[in-house]
């Protein structure tokens, strides 16, 4: 049983600590928006956009947790058997997305509030204001790609 | 597919004939000002300061009225899909001749706002007021009255601090002696004591000052009301006012027909102003007056007689010069515009680059399928941008261009939804083994994948991908080639251009047969031996070709040779590069594990209510699922397009081709057509 008990510590990081970094990113990147929609509510979609663009590594790890949870049959079916080295190996696939996802999301978050300040002043270039946050993500995907090839791997 | 060509036109004419001109250049809408001239050259320019302080002044107000009407007299606000409405030139006219009229409507409107808004600011007044009235209301005198015949009253405010019987007590230390002396406390709260004292008329002086030592204050009502009358007359006067508001409003909303008036209005004075704003720039002598700008070749002609026939112009178009700027109108198909945005947001080309937004279109169709990859999705999204299309025929032209682009997106999704047998990720399944047969584990797929479910085998949607994007990046790659072999720069394209792409040809045949790429990829990909063989010198030679661009390119041969080798290098950023489109495979992912979790959720309740429960968790999980992942789909199509393939050719920075024409916020004016 101790295996499956790693496997779920890995789902539980996977989805906890992105979700954390998602939470504190989209708080910061909220904080920019309501700032500017009080001097100029007609920028709302705009801003709004930018303020969910640190919400996607809450969504990877989510994701990397579902495939987890799926895959050791915590979900609806009985959970499988695993011993304490498969269930090492399925926490350390999920060990990429948790860190990252919450590193990149707090510094996405940053970066949009500072995409935020730039189409308050030029709305015009709200199209390059989101790729700086977007750079930012890049690195969630790939760690987000790792955790999912990981955890499919593992045979169980 | 490509950069309009673009002319210089220079008009002169007589000067009685500018304001006309003008005109007639913003309703033709086809020059863009550009009038440059030496810093040394004397010229007359009007001043058109106070003219357009007055017309900003006028949009201000008639903007106010607009705002004020919208509070008093809400309709239902036009979609912000809508667009301007059309309207002809003559209505233009007639809401100049009928200005004034307009614009007394518009100080009539603002005159009943500031008349309520008086009215408000008198009834919070009020208010305050009564407020103050409170702890005298137990006084049944008149609030001023300070004698009578024989006695004084003493009507204030002691604090907190003492007591009735403190009052007394110090008034009789104070003042001993004092034949008659009542003190009645009316009020206290945590700071005051609200009191009256009545004494003789020639104690009076003594007990106020002995009181005024406890810091004694008199009341400040004054009057020949008791405290209930005053507030009693307080609330008849706030009652009257808001009647009054009540009133003014409605009369406001009588004027809710003149909207379009205003609006009208506004824009007439949008259009004036920045006509004023045109001629303030223009050179111009005692008789005659010159503009210049550009003009894109296709309306030249068109414009040039048209100004000709209809002004005694002198009118040219020029070629541009070769060290000249000019701005960048592109121009492409049907497909091909909607994505001008796309390329725009980045930076339009300058002089002598192609035009990307051809040959990037299809690839961001593409991306973008493959990233939210649903076919329920790509359909929802494809219907009801469609929708949307055809309800607002007159929509913002850039509005116009985006939810085109997300119709071909959302036809692109389908395509690839149906490849991957997504159906609201795996609805079709959860409907079918859980809510249909209430079984707890899914069966086989109800709607199989046309290709391949890619959460069963990533890595080979992973391949596929890096694939992809080998191709997207050396398409780009090929445009850098092209470029160079327009400039003639022949040597660059052989050795740099064909040389990256013998170097990398190579490096890719010795990758795919090697162990390393079988254990990863899991394909078994076999070449001819005369290939792998091949390979490592077709490596190499792509390395000497770089060398040798380096030699080329530098005039110290030694220090060429150097950066050629270091050019070298970049095998990482192409490498970095291509890793990029695994974003295709994680958001492809994501789309479809989040619906599955949401079909998961909603099917976790069993019987009739799990139905209700399930409908709803479907609906609301989807449109949020959607939200999200057209997002990321949007943005991270964009991201490859500008850095990975863009990258590898394209510098941007042209200016934007900006004709001068009406800039209006509510209506667009168009010529009459007979």
């Amino acid at each position: 049983m101790t295996g499956l008990v790693w496997a779920l510590i890995g789902a539980a990081i996977a989805v906890g600590l992105a979700g954390c970094g998602s939470a504190i990113g989209v708080g910061i990147s909220g904080m920019a928006a309501s700032g500017v929609v009080t001097e100029d509510p007609g920028k709302f979609a705009k801003v709004l956009v930018l303020q969910l663009l640190p919400g996607t590594q809450g969504i990877y790890g989510l994701l990397v947790s579902f495939i987890t949870l799926s895959k050791v049959g915590l979900l609806g079916g009985g959970a499988a058997e695993l011993d304490m080295g498969t269930g090492l190996l399925i926490f350390a696939a999920c060990v990429p997305i948790a860190i990252v996802g919450l590193i990149s999301a707090i510094y996405q978050g940053k970066t949009a509030a500072a995409s935020i300040q730039l189409v308050a002043k030029r709305p015009e270039e709200f199209g390059k204001s989101m790729l700086f946050p977007a750079m930012v993500e890049t690195y969630a995907i790939l760690s987000l790609l790792i955790s999912i090839l990981a955890v499919s791997a593992i045979q169980i | 597919m490509a950069v309009m060509e673009m002319k210089r036109i220079n008009i002169c004419a007589m000067r009685k004939d500018r304001k006309a001109l003008l005109e007639r250049l913003q309703t033709l809408g086809t020059v863009d000002p550009d009038i440059n001239l030496p810093e040394d050259y004397e010229y007359d320019r009007v001043d058109v300061t106070s003219s357009r302080q007055m017309f900003e002044k006028q949009i201000l107000r008639s903007e106010q009225a607009l705002d004020i009407l919208d509070e008093y007299a809400p309709v239902k606000k036009p979609s912000s899909f809508a667009g301007r409405e059309l309207k002809t030139i003559s209505d233009l006219k007639d809401a100049e001749s009928r200005r004034n009229d307009i614009a007394d409507v518009i100080s009539s409107i603002l005159d009943l706002k500031r008349k309520i808004d008086d009215n408000k600011s008198d009834i919070v007044r009020l208010m305050t007021q009564e407020e103050t009235l409170t702890p005298w209301l137990s006084l049944d005198i008149p609030a001023g009255l300070k004698t009578t015949r024989s006695t004084a009253f003493i009507t204030g405010t002691v604090p907190a601090t003492l007591t009735e019987e403190g009052i007394s007590a110090c008034i009789a230390e104070k003042a001993p002696g004092l034949s008659a002396l009542s003190v009645k406390t009316l009020f206290t709260d945590q700071d005051y004591i609200y009191f009256t004292a009545i004494c003789l008329k020639k104690d009076a002086e003594t007990v106020e000052s002995a009181l005024r030592e406890k810091g004694f204050t008199r009341t400040t009502l004054s009057g020949d009301k008791t405290p209930s009358q005053m507030k009693e007359d307080i609330k008849n006067q706030i009652a009257h006012d808001e009647k009054q508001v009540l009133e003014l409003s409605d009369s406001v909303a009588l004027y809710s027909d003149k909207r379009e008036d205003i609006m009208l209005l506004r824009d007439y004075y949008a259009a004036r102003e920045g006509k004023y704003d045109l001629l303030g720039k223009l050179p111009e002598t005692e008789n005659t007056f010159a503009i210049s700008g550009y003009v894109t070749k296709e309306d030249s002609e068109r414009t040039v007689s048209d100004l000709r026939s209809h002004f005694h112009a002198a009118v040219e178009l020029e070629d541009i010069k070769e060290d000249e700027q000019a701005p960048v109108q592109l121009r492409n198909n049907k497909f091909s515009a909607n994505f001008e945005g796309i390329t725009s947001s980045f930076g339009l080309p300058h002089k002598g680059e192609v035009d990307p937004t051809f040959l990037m279109s299809f690839f961001y169709v593409f991306f973008f399928g493959l990233m939210l990859s649903d076919a329920a999705y790509g359909a929802i999204l494809s219907i009801a941008t469609f929708i949307l299309l055809k309800k607002f025929p007159r929509m913002d032209q850039g509005m116009k261009k985006l939810l085109t682009l997300f119709f071909f997106g959302g036809l692109s999704t389908l395509f690839w939804g149906v490849m991957f047998g997504g159906y609201f990720g795996d609805a079709f399944d959860t409907i079918y083994y859980k809510l249909i047969l209430g079984q707890q584990e899914l069966g086989a797929p109800v709607v199989p994948a046309a290709w391949f479910v890619p959460l069963n085998n990533p890595m080979y949607l992973l391949d596929w991908c890096m694939l992809f994007g080998v191709i997207h990046l050396f398409v780009g790659h090929g445009i850098k080639g092209y470029m160079y072999l327009k400039d003639s720069n022949i040597k660059g394209f052989i050795f740099e251009v064909m040389g990256w792409y013998v170097l990398l040809i190579g490096l890719l045949l010795m990758l795919l047969p090697s162990e390393l790429f079988r254990s990863i990829s899991g394909l078994d990909l076999s070449f001819p031996e005369a290939l792998t063989k091949a390979a490592p010198v077709l490596a190499i030679i792509g390395v000497v070709m770089l060398v040798i661009n380096g030699v080329l390119t530098n005039e110290n041969p030694v220090l060429g040779a150097g950066l050629g080798l270091y050019d070298v290098y970049n095998i990482t950023g192409w490498l970095s590069d291509v890793l990029s489109y695994s974003r295709l495979l994680a958001l492809g992912l994501a789309t479809g594990v989040i619906a599955s979790v949401v079909n998961m959720m909603g099917s976790m309740i069993k019987g009739p209510v799990g139905i209700i429960v399930f409908i709803i968790v479907f609906i609301l999980g989807h449109i949020l699922n959607i939200a999200i992942n057209l997002l990321g789909a949007y943005v991270h199509t964009c991201r490859l397009q500008y850095v990975e393939f863009f990258g590898k050719f394209y510098e941007g920075g042209g200016l934007p081709f900006c004709p001068f024409r009406q800039d209006t916020k509510y209506y667009e004016f168009k010529e009459e057509t007979n």
